[in-house]
Parts: structure tokens; sequence; C-alpha cells
């Protein structure tokens, strides 16, 4: 499932997703894994990319039923 | 504990390099073989009778042959000793008659080789119509340097991967807690695919010469073959899956370069091939096979890694 929280709170920020792996030290494509839901990160790769944006695991990863 | 056990592992595995290498730099290699080759002459005419070839295996650098003829003092052996590989030459040529020849020393550098006895009447020489026995002892003493030539090569060698592994460990040590875990982990599955790749290539290989007769390759291309097979399909698999082996940008030239070596490389092989009218330089092809498919694909992967994250940067 498309990660779209993430793409859009990343937007927000007007960084892109080679911006955001280099604050969060993964690859370009990584990045591009986890908004496409190609990938499912580790909760440690989850909190980083947190911070690095500034949300909350909850705003971020939490799906609504 | 976990430190003792990687260092008694450690000793474990440099004995049994060690062992292995002795073991075979030692091997006893002399290997006899007796062969009779009847002979039937007709009007002073040896109606053909070529015996199989008797073929011997040879460690170490140097071998020699002795080869005790014996038979009618007018029947002649040509003897004739061929390296048993696909572009098999001739080392050696000589003639005996009820005599014993020593061929001195041959060069093989390991190779198999094939010894041909074929019986004929002596210039000048009359036989009376007969059937008549020419009784071959054959006895190889291969030799010279087996102990550094093979088993010195194996222990260096294999010291040198174990540097080269400890080395690359070292440097490239990960003490930074932020690392890529995607890459990590598509990098273990496609380490076991290429594992599984190489396993069915290494058994389909003999499984193919077993069921056809042909054998096409020598255990020394097979092995490249298998080898390179695995690593090719690790590195073409861990890129198709974002998970780089080697240089993460700039990537372009260094795909041009391969494919441009490579394709130079299955040329040059099919060319020399054509002109020297020989078998196609195997080595040459393989390993342009491997850069060819290589840049390929690290051109393809480039590309579409471009249009990716420009189109990322437009949303």
């Amino acid at each position: 499932m498309k990660n779209l929280k993430l793409k859009s709170a990343r937007a927000a920020l007007d960084l892109s997703q080679q911006d955001l792996a280099d604050k969060v030290g993964v690859s370009r494509q990584t990045i591009n894994a986890i908004e496409k839901g190609d990938y499912n990160p580790t909760v440690n790769l989850c909190i980083a990319i947190c911070k690095a944006l500034g949300k909350t695991l909850d705003e971020l990863f939490w799906e609504e039923e | 504990m976990k430190k003792k056990s990687r260092i008694i592992t450690m000793i474990i595995s440099i004995a049994i390099i060690i062992l292995l290498a002795i073991a075979t730099g030692l091997k006893n290699n002399d290997q006899t073989s007796t062969v009779t080759i009847p002979v039937t002459v007709r009007n002073n005419k040896v109606e053909k009778a070529l015996m199989n070839p008797v073929y011997f295996n040879p460690v170490g650098e140097n071998c020699s042959y002795t080869i005790d003829i014996e038979g009618p003092d007018n029947l002649v052996a040509n003897i004739k000793i061929m390296t048993a590989s696909v572009n098999s030459e001739t080392v050696y040529t000589g003639q005996a008659a009820n005599s014993t020849v020593k061929t001195g020393d041959i060069c093989v550098f390991d190779k198999g080789m094939f010894v041909l006895i074929d019986p004929d009447i002596k210039e000048g020489a009359t036989l009376e119509d007969s059937e008549y026995q020419i009784r071959c002892g054959i006895i190889l003493d291969s030799y010279g340097h087996s102990f550094f030539g093979i088993a010195m090569l194996i222990i260096v060698t294999a010291f040198f991967i174990a540097a080269c592994v400890g080395i690359s460990f070292l440097a490239n040590r990960n003490t930074d807690r932020e690392f890529d875990e995607r890459m990590v982990k598509a990098r273990g599955t496609t380490a076991f695919n290429a594992l599984l790749i190489t396993i069915v290539v290494s058994l389909a290989l003999p499984a193919l010469s077993t069921i056809t007769g042909q054998q096409p390759f020598d255990p020394m291309e097979s092995g490249i073959i298998i080898g390179l097979t695995g690593i090719l399909a690790f590195i073409i698999q861990a890129d198709l899956n974002d998970a780089f082996v080697g240089m993460k940008d700039k990537r372009m030239p260094l795909a041009i370069i391969y494919t441009v070596v490579g394709s130079l490389e299955i040329i040059i092989s099919i060319i020399e091939s054509v002109m020297v009218k020989s078998n196609v330089q195997l080595y040459t092809m393989i390993s342009g096979i491997f850069f060819f498919a290589m840049g390929i694909e690290m051109i393809v992967k480039t590309i579409l890694d471009k249009k990716e994250a420009m189109a990322d940067e437009e949303s």
C-alpha cells in the first residue's frame, strides 16, 4: 500500500526523495520503495524518518481503518 | 566466547587449507599402464591396428614418459603424446622398435595427456604375413616443483583471499548506526539466489556432459563459467533491487566502459577463432559476456533511476 502520508509530509517541507534519504542516511531508492509500499521499514528507520520530517510515528505510519 | 570460537574456526580453516595443499603437492604421481596392440601384416603392410589412446593425468609442471616397446625388430611403434584439452597439441613424437624410449622433460602444467602408439613396418624391412603383437609398458613420472608449483600456489592464493576478505571487512566495517537496512536485506536475498544459481549451473554442466557424451569445456573453463555465472547473477540482481554493489553515483561512465570492453572482448575472441581457425577463445569470450551483460544492465538501470529521480523532483 502506498504511503501517501510520508510523501505529502516530505513535499510539505519541500524535500526531494534524495534530500530525505541524505538526512536519514539511506539511499533514495529506499525512500522511494517505502513511499510506493514496496518495502516495510524497520522501527529504527521509521523513527529516523519521523525525526527528519518532524512528525510522529502515528502521523506517518499509522494506518486508519 | 564468541571471539574464542572465531579464532578456533580461523585456525582450523587455515590448517585444513595447508594440509590439503601439502597433500596435493606431495601426491605420488607415478602412473603406469601396459597395453598390447595386435598387429596384422599383409603384403608387407600393416593392416592398421591403432590402439585406443591411453590417458594420463600428471600433476606438476613437468613430466616424462618411459615407454618400453616389446615386439618384432622390424615393427616400429610411432609414438605421439598429445594434451587432452580442447585445443589439443602434440607435445612429443618419436619412434621405437623393440627398445625403450625416454621422452625427456615435457612441460605439462597439470594438463591431462593422451599417448597414442601407431605400429608400422621399419623402412626397408620386410615382414611375413602374420599376426604380431607389440607390448607397450608406459610409465609416467611427473615431478618437478609439484610442491612449490601447486601446494604453495594454493596456500598463497588462500592467504591472499583471506587477506582480501579481512581487509575489506576492516575497511568497510560499519561503525555508523545508520545504514541502509533495505540494501543489506536485498543483498542477502540476492546472495542466496546467486548461490542457488551457482549450484544449479555446477550440477547442470556435468549432467549435460553425461547426457550428451560431449565435454565441450575442460575443468578450468567449467570453473570459470560457474564462478562468473554466480558473480554476475549476484551483481545484476543486487543492482536491479537497488542494492548497489560498488559505485552508487556517476555510474554511467563505468557502465559504458564495461559495455565497450565486453563488446571488444567478444569481437576479438570471434575474430581470433576465425583467423587462427582454432576454437573460440573461451576465456576471452566468457569475460566479454560478463562485462557486456554487466554494462548493459548498469546503463538500463542508471537511465531508469534518473527518470525516477526526475519524476520525483517534478512532483
